[in-house]
């Protein structure tokens, strides 16, 4: 894996997307800064096979120019969490589920109206309207 | 003295009867009940017809004294859901069926399970046909109460009908209807 990582280095560098070892410089102050995220004096990187294959393609990605405090951590933050993609619209969740939920309101309002009307279909019973006749005529010889 | 019960006011009484039923129904947990709610709401109407404003919401008018009456029923007897014989019970994990419509009794069922805050809601709002404005007056409470209290029990009413559990690929029914923006 190391090989072939440092294969893949190698075929990146030679293209120029790679920021190359600068000739001539002195290995000991190299060795010096060769840590995690840090940054070398004039602006060169020096990539570390610990940072792993997924951290040195981003930083490949990013022209060297760019790179600085200021851009660094949102640039990298976009590609180090890729389940949080950038919002560009903040009703696009809501929207992926309003068709289910557009569906099973109307299919609850139409049950509702079912039931509804079933029992509103039944004939009403006749205690109900003697006992209307009965009161409405207590209530006309009260008056 | 009672006031004599006008004829207009009788007649108009005649014809909501079918939609007080149905109300007392949602309410209620069974047909005997729902029936004793509507008759004992009869009698306080007719009891204190002077009350009513002619020309104002007679619905309305009824559907609060039925509803009144029914949570006063349910403190006093502090009743629990009643499934004597399982039937609730067997059907608690309804699922919708392959065309995406649902059996109408499994509704029922479902139904019933809500709370009656929620019940009476989704009766007045969604089946009724209330506005908002007046089923908030009916229940005493606010309008945005209300709306909150359907989504509630729409919700409520999905998770037992297990509608949110699938997502069918489409209802070519009901996406047809035109949804009144009610429920």
């Amino acid at each position: 894996m190391a090989v072939r990582f440092s294969v893949v280095l190698g075929v990146l560098g030679s293209h120029g997307i790679l920021p190359s070892r600068r000739s001539g410089t002195n290995v000991s102050s190299e060795k010096k800064f060769r840590r995690p995220g840090t940054r070398l004096k004039g602006g060169r990187w020096q990539l570390s096979e610990i940072h792993g294959l997924g951290l040195g393609l981003a930083q490949a990605c990013l022209p060297s120019r760019r790179i600085g405090k200021k851009r660094w951590k949102s640039d990298m933050e976009s590609l180090v969490h890729p389940t949080k993609p950038p919002r560009r619209d903040g009703k696009a969740g809501k929207a992926s589920k309003s068709g289910s939920s557009t569906a099973n309101k109307a299919l609850i309002t139409r049950n509702l109206r079912l039931v509804y009307d079933e029992i509103a279909g039944e004939q009403i019973p006749d205690r109900m309207i003697e006992l209307l006749n009965e009161l409405g005529a207590k209530e006309g010889k009260g008056s | 003295m009672s006031a004599a019960v006008p004829a207009a006011f009788k007649a108009e009484l005649i014809d909501l009867l079918p939609s007080l039923r149905a109300f007392a129904r949602s309410l209620a947990h069974n047909p005997a009940q729902a029936d004793d709610l509507v008759q004992d709401t009869l009698v306080k109407a007719l009891a204190n017809v002077e009350r009513f404003e002619p020309g104002t919401n007679l619905r309305a008018w009824l559907f609060t004294i039925l509803r009144n009456h029914y949570y006063s029923q349910l403190r006093k007897a502090k009743r629990e859901v009643e499934d004597a014989d399982g039937r609730l019970a067997a059907r608690l994990s309804v699922r919708p069926e392959q065309d995406g419509s649902v059996d109408l009794e499994d509704f029922k069922v479902a139904f019933q399970q809500l709370q009656p805050d929620h019940r009476e809601v989704l009766t007045l709002v969604g089946a009724s046909g209330c506005s908002y404005e007046e089923a908030a007056e009916i229940c005493g409470c606010a309008v945005g109460t209300i709306k909150s209290r359907v989504n509630r029990a729409r919700r409520r009413l999905s998770e037992l009908l297990g509608l949110d559990k699938d997502d069918p690929a489409g209802f070519p029914e009901t996406v047809a209807l035109q949804d009144t923006a009610s429920v």
